[in-house]
């Protein structure tokens, strides 16, 4: 072995200082040889604002806590969509919903922007792996199914399933349209005279025989004939990453802890006795106008589930821990949305842009990192797809609407604008006329509401002096109100007009 | 008797399918424009396309499993029941049976009703499409009333034919590449 001659040690010891600096960043990997593995861990309709991780009252989530511990944890990270279709289309593609035009349920990334997702950018270099068990976000990686490597079922790892547009899996997204969301869709009178009947019946019988064991009624579920236990499902991917070849970069979106909530016998009574009461806020009139007490109900079920959810999360992550991938991977946990319990409204299918909604968790622990990192300025989901770039060492695409996220490149910066929208309503191919957006800058947020009214209207919060966003400014603090409302109509104005091909 | 025999002529069947066509197609599409402007909405006119085939395929199939049952029904009973009358009281015992469907089917939507609830229904919607359809080759006004209906119902055949063997083809060539 060559010995360090003093020359050499007085070289190295010029250069360590340097060195120690630049190791609080993460320096992109070089292509090829030695990529990090990285998984993507989306669990839906997660609110910041419910997990004790963030400062909830109630203890939800000391998993999130203890895998804090050893990762950069993102305090105010925000989706740029509020449900499903709009939030992960921004997350997987770095753009904004009034560029992708992922804006409807069931919506996909306009055709000009569908090849400028995270897999086809990662190359076939990695092995690249996708899993929604959300309808929604299957249809966006049917989408992007060309370059994925390994395309999970949403009906994987399920007790349960009758999804029939995965019979014609060379067609979905265009079955899965047709016979799972209409014909044989199953929160509506089947649209088959016929087949809809017997599908119907059959799965009546299927679902007889499904053991509740553990719960006091059903066992979880989406939205489409998916009957599911939260530890297969963990278990299931974890036995799927055993099988990829490395370096993989793996986006598993869960369902969970999704409506409905269904925690198990052991979480159901967790916070039922509880005193603690969230702060009243009145009513939104474009709100559902739900009760206090059903919102309470509502909140209650959700931080039970949040926290069985939280628990099988610390069962998986034993697992990544015992079998040393989190030494050689990336993982990221964040949310496509968040859900409210407030003003009137439970759940996220609302065009109100309230924090519950859009303030959704991120952390990001980087292969063996040992200690925590917390990073406070603002940041956005869009950002996502540049930071992963950059940690594989791929070149930023010009055209990606967020940013490296401090601590991976980029830097701290509260001045810049970020967004978040939501147009269900809305048309993807044309313009918008009625939207809600959320812009926020220097510790405000601005909220657009447009064409729900005959007249359009404002709200401005100072989210650093009134985090619940009770003392509406717009018509207070007038200088920053019109500051902030040019610059996301000139934004807005850019982006909303016939989609460009 | 051989069974030739109590198989209804061709002349006699196209009537009685041309009423399962108008209310099992008749029910799909009628949903679907419900859906249609959502559609358009973020959907590729191509995309919208291919949805209508899958609808037409699952339609021609189970239009004609309800042909086939009513056909059976023919072949099981004594010729002078169905066979005889088929069109009136083919098309009756369709009829009946697919809008009770439609009425159930419009009113329940959980799995558990399927499964627990349209056996119960089963047995009234039968008897009913039993005595609608002896009613219906009974009384002659009806009789002719409905063999008059069918038979202009036909006319959807021309249209509902193609489209559906279209649309299968089309299901079948995007299910291949």
């Amino acid at each position: 072995m060559n010995r360090l001659s003093r020359r050499d040690f007085l070289k190295l010891a010029a250069i360590a200082p340097a060195a120690l600096a630049f190791s609080q960043t993460i320096a992109p990997s070089p292509l090829g040889a030695d990529s990090p593995n990285i998984i993507v861990l989306v669990f839906d309709a997660m609110s910041a604002d419910n997990l004790s991780l963030y400062g909830y009252p109630r203890n939800t989530s000391p998993n999130f806590e203890r895998l804090a511990q050893r990762s950069n944890v993102f305090h105010s990270h925000y989706s740029a969509g509020s449900f499903t279709t709009s939030g992960t289309a921004s997350l997987l593609t770095g753009l904004y919903p009034w560029t992708h035009r992922a804006i409807s349920i069931n919506g996909q990334v306009a055709p000009a922007f569908a090849d400028k997702n995270i897999f086809a950018l990662f190359g076939n270099s990695y092995d690249r792996a996708g899993f929604g068990q959300n309808f929604l976000a299957e249809l966006l990686l049917s989408e992007f199914r060309s370059n994925l490597d390994v395309h999970l079922s949403p009906a994987s790892f399920s007790v349960r399933e009758q999804m029939v547009g995965s019979l014609f899996e060379k067609d979905t997204p265009a079955s899965y349209y047709a016979l799972d969301d209409f014909l044989f869709r199953s929160s509506d009178s089947p649209r088959s005279l016929i087949f809809g009947l017997i599908e119907r019946a059959l799965f009546g019988f299927r679902l007889k025989s499904i053991s509740t064991v553990g719960y006091s009624d059903t066992i979880p579920h989406t939205d489409y004939k998916i009957y599911y236990r939260l530890e297969d499902v963990f278990r299931g991917l974890m036995s799927e990453l055993n099988q990829f070849k490395q370096p993989f970069l793996a986006y598993f979106h869960l369902w969970s802890p999704h409506a409905p909530y269904i925690p198990s016998q052991k979480f159901e009574q967790l916070f039922k006795k509880d005193k603690w009461n969230p702060p009243k806020k009145p009513n939104h009139p474009l709100g559902t106008q739900a009760t206090f007490q059903t919102m309470q109900f509502q909140r209650q079920q959700y931080d039970a589930y949040v926290a069985n959810v939280d628990w099988e999360f610390g069962q998986f992550l034993d697992a990544l821990e015992t079998s040393g991938e989190l030494d050689r991977t990336f993982l990221v946990v964040t949310a496509d949305h968040g859900e409210m319990f407030e003003r009137g409204v439970f759940g996220h299918d609302s065009p109100l842009m309230y924090d519950p909604i859009l303030h959704i968790p991120l952390l990001i622990t980087a292969p063996g990192q040992k200690a925590r990192s917390d990073i406070d300025s603002q940041t956005n989901s869009v950002d996502v797809l540049p930071t992963l770039l950059h940690i594989a060492g791929r070149e930023l695409p010009a055209w990606a609407e967020g940013r490296l996220l401090p601590t991976f490149g980029g830097v701290d910066d509260n001045s810049r604008a970020t967004y978040s929208m939501d147009a269900k309503v809305g048309s993807s191919f044309g313009k918008l006329s009625v939207a809600s957006l959320a812009m926020r800058k220097n510790g405000y947020k601005l909220i657009y509401y447009k064409g729900y009214t005959k007249t359009d209207w404002f709200e401005l919060y100072n989210l650093q002096e009134d985090a619940e966003e009770l003392n509406d400014l717009y018509n207070k603090d007038v200088s920053t109100s019109n500051m902030m409302k040019d610059e996301l109509l000139t934004a807005f104005n850019q982006h909303n007009g016939p989609l460009q091909g | 008797m051989p069974i030739k025999n109590k198989l209804p002529l061709l002349a006699q069947v196209y009537p009685v399918y041309a009423i399962i066509v108008i209310l099992t197609y008749g029910w799909t599409i009628y949903w679907a424009l419900w859906k249609l402007p959502s559609w358009l909405d973020f959907l590729p006119l191509g995309q919208i396309g291919a949805i209508f085939c899958y609808l037409m395929a699952t339609n021609f199939i189970e239009s004609l499993l309800a042909l086939f049952g009513v056909i059976i029904l023919s072949l099981i009973l004594p010729q002078k029941w169905i066979r005889d009358l088929f069109v009136s009281r083919g098309s009756v015992l369709a009829a009946t049976v697919l809008v009770s469907i439609m009425v159930f089917e419009y009113h329940f939507d959980k799995p558990s009703d399927y499964f627990y609830k349209f056996p119960l229904y089963l047995p009234f919607i039968l008897l009913l499409a039993g005595v609608l359809a002896f009613l219906a080759g009974w009384i002659r006004i009806i009789r002719k009333a409905v063999e008059v209906f069918a038979e202009n119902a036909v006319v959807f055949l021309f249209i509902s034919l193609p489209l559906s063997l279209l649309s299968i083809i089309v299901v079948i060539v995007r299910n291949l590449i």
